[in-house]
């Protein structure tokens, strides 16, 4: 069975494409609109890793890590920021919220799929 | 200093008019200009009315005509707001129906380039399973490659022609050791010929003796019989020298026809083996080229398609653009946003001040407090090009 990802994005383009990419490599993908679906999302189904955006509405991306990381079954899971957003402030911000990672957009699938490839094999 | 107040008061009153007029001129004119005169008219109102009110705002909130102007002013502003508000959501309208539009348009263009890299890499599949076909095929339970049944099949050929190679060879050999036989055969005629001239002089010597013995008389009796049994053992001798000649032609005659077939079987036989030796070769190497054409092709199939992948990549890269033009038109209305708030709260600092100079300026400084806020706001799309971003890890 293909390990799970979950990626969230108010943007379903954006989701239509990680999921075109990770699917492809045999990755099962769990989409979600916005910080909110993503977490009840996490809550239904425990992802091996999370791909998050930054600005979404009703939660935005670095909530949604915060949240997470207070779940016992998200406390030690990858979480990568796949975002627009590319100052350092706002990387800072996520190391300390508890991202893996930082990717900025527009990202290049098969980059995305080397480093999905490294997190979580 | 009162002529220099009133000279500025009414200066300040003149441009005011004449924006108020221009603004109007133009607000029949055409909504794109009407806004943006308003927009114009509006800061000179500011400004110069702003301006004009603070020197004159204590002294003179009291003259004739400012109450007008005010209402007027305010009239205006709010109208503007109005409009203005309803030119941004029509903006906001159609920019929300461009973000709809690229986005439907971007997802079906991912979703028909994913079928169209899937469709090639079943194409790739398909050509390479080809290949695997020509080069393996079902034995029993194995599999046999392609070019190991090319090569087990000309083995079996070469040794097929070299065996009728050989056999033409030792038929070549039989027909010389049948030559020697047939020369071992006619020296033993020869020899019988000597054979039955000795039994012939034998016969004549036993005659001879039987003569004398007849002249002999009674003496010679005896010599009489043995001439006889020696002239019977001539004649017994040429008979089974006969007998023997005859048999020897015999065999001559069926040496010469196993010399002529076998003679004649071996040289049609190398000539034909020879060739079907060529023939075979030729054939296996013409295969063994077309194996390895159908396999260079394959593997520039597979090239292609690895080629595609790697376009279908870099398009899924620059198909983003839509989520950074989506955020940077959610950022433009953000601020068309902020502009039709600045303009309400402006007419509102307007229409509810007591007098147009203390209304002008505090719209000023709601305007102000409003733009540092607005200005402080993270502006989400840095990037100006679509190559990749960068990729950090923890």
């Amino acid at each position: 069975m293909g390990k799970t990802v979950l990626t969230v994005d108010d943007s379903a383009s954006i989701r239509q494409m990680v999921a075109f990419t990770l699917k492809s490599a045999g990755y099962d993908v769990i989409e979600a609109v916005d910080g909110e679906d993503g977490l009840n999302k996490a809550k239904g189904k425990v992802a091996d890793l999370v791909l998050t955006d930054q600005n979404m509405p009703k939660m935005d991306g670095l909530t949604l890590i915060k949240s997470l990381r207070g779940l016992p079954d998200y406390r030690s899971k990858p979480i990568l920021m796949l975002t627009t957003e590319s100052s350092d402030a706002m990387k800072a911000a996520g190391k300390a919220a508890g991202a893996t990672g930082w990717l900025v957009k527009p990202f290049d699938p098969q980059k995305l799929l080397e480093v999905v490839k490294k997190v979580i094999g | 200093m009162s002529g220099k107040s009133l000279s500025t008061k009414k200066f300040a009153a003149f441009v005011i008019i004449v924006a108020l007029v221009v603004a109007v001129v133009v607000w029949f004119a055409d909504p794109v200009w009407r806004v943006l005169a308003v927009a114009v008219a509006a800061i000179i109102v500011v400004v110069f009315g702003s301006g004009a009110g603070d020197g004159q705002a204590k002294a003179d909130s009291h003259q004739v005509g400012e109450a007008p102007l005010r209402s007027a002013l305010g009239l205006l502003m709010k109208d503007f707001a109005q409009e203005e508000r309803a030119q941004f959501q029509s903006s906001n309208a159609d920019l929300e129906r461009v973000k709809d539009l690229l986005s439907h348009a971007i997802q079906e263009l991912v979703q028909r380039f994913g079928e169209m890299n899937l469709h090639i890499q079943s194409q790739r599949d398909l050509a390479l399973a080809i290949v695997a076909n020509m080069t393996s095929q079902e034995q029993g339970e194995e599999r046999v490659s392609f070019s190991e049944f090319v090569l087990n099949t000309s083995k079996t050929m070469e040794a097929f022609v070299d065996n009728t190679v050989n056999t033409s060879k030792i038929a070549m050999s039989l027909v010389e050791t049948m030559d020697l036989i047939d020369k071992e055969v006619n020296t033993i005629i020869n020899i019988l010929g000597e054979i039955e001239s000795i039994s012939k002089q034998t016969n004549l010597l036993a005659l001879n003796a039987a003569i004398e013995a007849a002249r002999a008389g009674e003496a010679g009796r005896g010599f009489a019989v043995v001439a006889d049994e020696v002239r019977a053992l001539s004649q017994r001798t040429n008979h089974f020298s006969q007998q023997i000649r005859t048999h020897m032609e015999g065999v001559h005659t069926s040496m010469l026809v196993a010399h002529d077939s076998i003679y004649e079987v071996a040289s049609l036989d190398m000539n034909f083996a020879l060739q079907s030796k060529q023939r075979v070769q030729s054939t296996m190497t013409r295969i063994g080229q077309i194996n390895h054409d159908m396999a260079d092709l394959a593997n520039q199939i597979n090239q292609h398609a690895g080629q595609v992948s790697v376009e279908v990549n870099a398009a899924v890269t620059a198909l983003q653009f839509q989520d950074m033009s989506s955020q940077l038109i959610d950022h433009a209305q953000s601020r068309i946003n902020n502009v039709a708030q600045l303009v309400e709260v402006i007419a509102n600092q307007i229409d509810k001040s007591p007098d147009l100079g203390s209304g002008l300026s505090q719209a000023r400084d709601a305007m102000r407090a409003k733009v540092t806020v607005d200005s402080n706001r993270n502006h989400p799309v840095k990037q100006e090009s679509m190559s990749s971003g960068d990729i950090e890890l923890f």
